[in-house]
């Protein structure tokens, strides 16, 4: 009884931390914590190995993932070797194509450390904006802030590219 | 020889996974069939419970608030149309039993079918040592058999009383917890995946879920429908037994192409051997018609959309085998067991190839 007893309390101290953890991701800071506590119905948790292959190119793009922890690799690769092109932290999301459209993986990303990922596939991202539209709304108002800071830096790099 | 132990472990632990996989479904089997009935019925219940969601109505609420509605529904089974279907299913029993006192009711000639009689009549004339006379006999009395069992059946498999009671509790209370924990449960599966598969295996789930998943609900709604519909339209003609008959069609209904014919014949049987008209044939004809208009034309591709992603002829061909397999339960279960099936190959061999696993 007492094992049970702290293993219950083990697993509702780490339901707490990731509903924590939620408010702190940029995409739901707009929520409110009875929407988060939805939201969490809807995330997996998964844990990944260091060198462990999150996915690879051209699987099809069925969840985005949000880094809780550790450190991942966004790479592709090109006549046998590999480009870096970008390297996720704790708060970053990435596979979020996969949230808008029905294409393949366009990079691949592996676990450089230890992580944590959430998941939030696409189908349950409708289902949730479709059973909390407010909540739904407020997520989907920021992936367009984000999406649209992400064209302006690219737009600028573009410009200065030019320049240089 | 040396053989390696690790391997040795590794196949004496897959046995004994093996073993206790198969000692636990004997175990739970009496179960296992509840347990089936509480998963469907959750699962056509999830959707009212996840549209009531979007109104800020807790789960546990609104589950309750579906229980509280279907209590009612059954209160008023037993009181209203229970106690019907009781008098008529004795109604029906005792005009048969009336029929079988004497064999010459059941004969040919009192199901209408006079031409058939006399035409085995002649046949009987013309070739004496055919002795079809014996074999009518024979045959009547088994029909006659069977016909007798059938009222015991039906009361014998109702009576179990203490089965229903575990129905009874066993399935409210699964499902109440299948429906509020409905997210719970599917994570706890899905995190019991490794990493390798986590991906493809929800692909998969999520496309079956999409496919077979709405068809599967479409399919039982729309039986509903065309029971309802059946009703009232027998209702209207005044045929006796309306009740029993239109759940009849109804039921038969999902089965393809065969179906409203299976569904028709206990009304054509009772109209044939009871007080009504002959030419009511005609009119339960039209009206079978109709309803099968309003379903075909209407129900099924609004409530379906789109036909299943079959071959017509495959179709048929399955609810065949499944007539020859299981009976008139196989004709229903086949093209939906069939096409579960076929969308679990289809959707697998696709995306086992994507995410590289073949």
């Amino acid at each position: 009884m007492k094992r049970f007893k702290k293993k219950n309390v083990k697993s509702i101290n780490e339901e707490k931390e990731l509903i924590k953890f939620l408010s702190s991701v940029a995409l739901f800071e707009n929520l409110t914590h009875n929407e988060r506590k939805n939201l969490r119905q809807y995330i997996y948790v998964r844990n990944f190995k260091a060198g462990e292959q999150v996915f690879k190119r051209g699987y099809p793009n069925v969840i985005c993932y949000i880094v809780k922890e550790g450190e991942l690799n966004v790479y592709l690769d090109i006549e046998d070797k590999s480009h870096i092109l970008n390297t996720l932290c704790p708060f970053d999301f990435f596979g979020e194509i996969g949230l808008f459209l029905d294409k393949e993986r366009t990079a691949s990303a592996v676990a450089v450390k230890d992580s944590v990922l959430l998941g939030l596939s696409k189908k349950d991202l409708a289902n949730f904006i479709d059973r909390f539209p407010r909540a739904g709304i407020k997520i989907l108002y920021k992936f367009g802030e984000i999406l649209s800071e992400h064209i302006i830096k690219l737009n600028k790099e573009l410009i200065e590219g030019r320049e240089g | 020889m040396v053989i390696e132990r690790a391997k040795v472990i590794k196949w004496l632990i897959f046995a004994i996974c093996v073993a206790l996989t198969v000692a636990a479904i004997l175990f739970y089997r009496f179960i296992i069939s509840y347990l089936i009935v509480a998963f469907i019925i959750s699962y056509l219940l999830s959707p009212i419970i996840n549209y009531a969601e979007k109104y800020h109505i807790p789960r546990t609420l609104s589950i309750l608030i579906v229980y509280l509605v279907i209590a009612m529904l059954i209160v008023l089974m037993i009181y209203v149309v229970i106690p019907q279907i009781r008098d008529q299913v004795i109604d029906f029993s005792n005009n048969f039993k009336e029929l079988l006192k004497n064999p010459e009711a059941l004969s040919l000639k009192s199901l209408g079918l006079e031409k058939i009689s006399n035409s085995i009549d002649q046949l009987a004339a013309r070739f004496p040592f055919l002795e079809i006379e014996k074999y009518k006999s024979v045959v009547s009395g088994k029909l006659v058999k069977l016909l007798e069992q059938i009222p015991q059946i039906l009361f014998k498999s109702i009576s179990s009383i203490i089965n229903i009671f575990a129905f009874l509790i066993i399935v409210p209370v699964v499902c109440f917890f299948m429906l509020r924990d409905e997210r719970v449960f599917l994570r706890n599966i899905f995190s019991k995946i490794s990493n390798r598969y986590f991906e493809f295996c929800l692909h998969l789930f999520e496309k079956i879920e999409e496919s077979f998943g709405k068809f599967f609900r479409a399919l039982l709604l729309e039986t509903v429908l065309v029971a309802f519909m059946s009703v009232i339209g027998l209702l209207i003609l005044g045929i006796p037994y309306a009740l029993i008959l239109g759940i009849i069609v109804g039921l038969a209904n999902p089965i393809k192409y065969f179906g409203p014919f299976i569904g028709a014949v206990p009304t054509v049987l009772v109209i044939l051997i009871g007080p009504t008209p002959d030419i009511y044939l005609l009119y339960i004809t039209i009206m079978f018609f109709i309803v099968q208009q309003i379903d075909s034309l209407i129900l099924f591709p609004w409530l379906v959309g789109r036909s299943i992603d079959m071959h017509p002829l495959l179709v048929l061909l399955t609810v065949i085998a499944g007539g020859y397999a299981f009976g008139i339960l196989g004709m229903l279960f086949a093209v939906p067991v069939v096409f579960l099936i076929k969308t679990i190959v289809q959707v697998s061999a696709k995306s086992l190839k994507q995410f590289e696993i073949i």
